[in-house]
């Protein structure tokens, strides 16, 4: 069903409206939450939120896309949902990836606590836009998606080994960009 | 706190990068299969009927024919399993007059793809352990391994083997078909040299040729694929993307099948390219693909963006394209 017909009948407050976004995003939202989570019931209750947020937000909101609209609830509440039990286990793919990242920016420098989020936003979306098709693919499906390395590997029909290495390059060179940009020393 | 930052910074990115990340076109522009199975469904099946009446046919007059003439390939024949592509939406990022991006939603439709084994011959055992392996990995009950439960091992990981029983599997392929695993992989840091060295071969890519390596890999069987683009003689501007692929003969080839879209789209025929190396080409709207039968080795380019604005005759292209190729620099 198309995306602006399922908004519509989020308008008209109808439950087809959930049962067709369940059909249409379920899989996506799940496997959004799978990579940040590790528990099933975390998961079912964060895709089951998913669907009461957006519940709660269409109307008044009228999102385009609504992908990427309802990724974002399906992350944030998993994000969520993942620094509350952070403290009593990590080990989803999604602590690797942070991991990952936290090697190269260790530590940033000239920012407020308050300031960081935005500025390191914008910094990112800069150098998103710096990046090779392949460079961006992988960056954004590890770090936003969560994906593991060899499920970035099947999705490109590529090797394990090549999509790490790549990654580990793309990691290397946020890097440069913050520290060329003040954030880093 | 600085795990956070980043987490949140992170969740705060742009759409048009989580969209851009999300489109499958991507994946298609790599011209890979979609094989992200824990949201597709698919089947396989073997070979049309018409298919294998034509391969016992071609089979029949190869016998007489000289070791490695390029009618060694018959796309009829090698068309070894469909599979069924499931409905899907994406995002597709379209720019506009005023130099923005836009992004519109298109479905495509469910659809059932051929897919090609490269090895050709169906009475290769690199054809048929590709085949074995392809019809396992892609059987009905797959199921994905837990991430805490995948085996850790590169020779196999590969492979996208990443439990005991996918370890097995290949161990048993490769006794039964008398063939060994790549090895390890290699990557090359920016300088195709290395990997040439590390094969053993000459310049694969013309120097009179306007080529733009990319990337590329080994392994340590000597099997290596390169990207790169290249910008064709008295032609646009517009270079064409591309994937150089060496299997070694002899070895459980990774990935050696491409989704084709539909066989019956596609012409083949012979050329001999200007180092005098026999290629079979195939060409449909869809895709355009170069495929060298080696003494050692199994060779083949996919294109990946033929498009451009000229005028010439695809075939003509085509045929242009692979001249830009020094086959003879690799056994």
């Amino acid at each position: 069903m198309d995306d602006s017909k399922i908004i519509a009948l989020f308008y008209a407050r109808s439950e087809q409206g959930i049962d067709e976004l369940t059909k249409k995003y379920g899989a996506l939202i799940r496997r959004v939450a799978a990579n940040i989570l590790n528990n099933a019931l975390d998961i079912e209750e964060c895709e089951n939120d998913t669907y009461l947020g957006v519940w709660n937000t269409i109307p008044p909101q009228n999102p385009v896309p609504l992908v990427t609209y309802v990724c974002k609830i399906a992350r944030n509440l998993a994000i969520k949902r993942y620094h509350s039990n952070t403290a009593a286990k990590r080990n989803s793919s999604y602590d690797a990836a942070l991991d990952e990242l936290e090697e190269y920016v260790p530590a940033l420098e000239n920012v407020e606590t308050a300031y960081d989020e935005k500025v390191l936003t914008e910094a990112i979306n800069q150098f998103l836009c710096t990046l090779s098709w392949e460079e961006h693919f992988m960056f954004v499906r590890r770090y936003w998606y969560g994906d593991s390395v060899a499920e970035i590997a099947a999705l490109m029909h590529t090797g394990s080994h090549h999509v790490s290495v790549r990654l580990s390059r793309t990691r290397k060179k946020l890097q440069n960009y913050l520290m060329k940009e003040g954030m880093l020393t | 706190m600085n795990r956070e930052l980043i987490s949140n910074a992170l969740g705060n990115i742009d759409d048009e990068h989580i969209i851009k990340a999300a489109d499958y076109h991507f994946i298609s522009k790599c011209h890979t299969l979609e094989r992200n199975r824990k949201m597709k469904t698919h089947t396989l099946s073997r070979f049309r009927p018409i298919f294998k009446v034509a391969s016992v046919f071609v089979l029949i007059f190869s016998f007489s024919i000289v070791a490695y003439a390029a009618n060694w390939f018959n796309l009829r024949d090698a068309i070894m399993a469909q599979l069924k592509i499931a409905p899907q939406t994406d995002m597709v990022p379209i720019a506009t007059e005023d130099g923005e991006t836009e992004f519109t939603e298109t479905i495509t439709e469910g659809r059932v793809v051929d897919i090609l084994n490269l090895w050709g011959n169906p009475e290769s055992p690199e054809y048929k352990a590709t085949q074995e392996w392809y019809e396992y990995y892609w059987r009905e009950d797959w199921q994905p391994v837990p991430d805490d439960e995948e085996v850790n091992d590169e020779i196999y990981n590969a492979y996208g083997a990443f439990s005991q029983e996918d370890f097995d599997k290949l161990d048993e392929i490769c006794a039964k078909y008398g063939l060994k695993l790549h090895g390890r992989q290699n990557y090359s840091d920016g300088e195709i040299y290395e990997l040439y060295n590390a094969v053993g071969c000459g310049n694969v890519l013309k120097e009179e040729a306007k080529h733009e390596y990319e990337d590329g890999y080994w392994y340590e069987n000597g099997s290596f694929k390169i990207e790169g683009s290249v910008i064709l003689p008295e032609n646009t501007e517009h270079p064409v993307d591309y994937q150089l692929v060496r299997y070694v003969k002899g070895h459980v080839a990774i990935g050696a099948y491409l989704n084709i879209g539909d066989g019956e789209d596609y012409e083949q025929w012979e050329y001999t390219t200007s180092d005098g190396t026999s290629v079979v080409l195939l060409h449909s709207e869809e895709k355009d693909i170069v495929i060298a039968n080696l003494e050692n080795s199994l060779v083949y380019i996919n294109v990946l963006d033929f498009s451009d604005e000229s005028e010439r005759n695809p075939a003509v292209n085509l045929e242009a394209f692979a001249d830009t190729f020094d086959f003879s620099v690799i056994e």
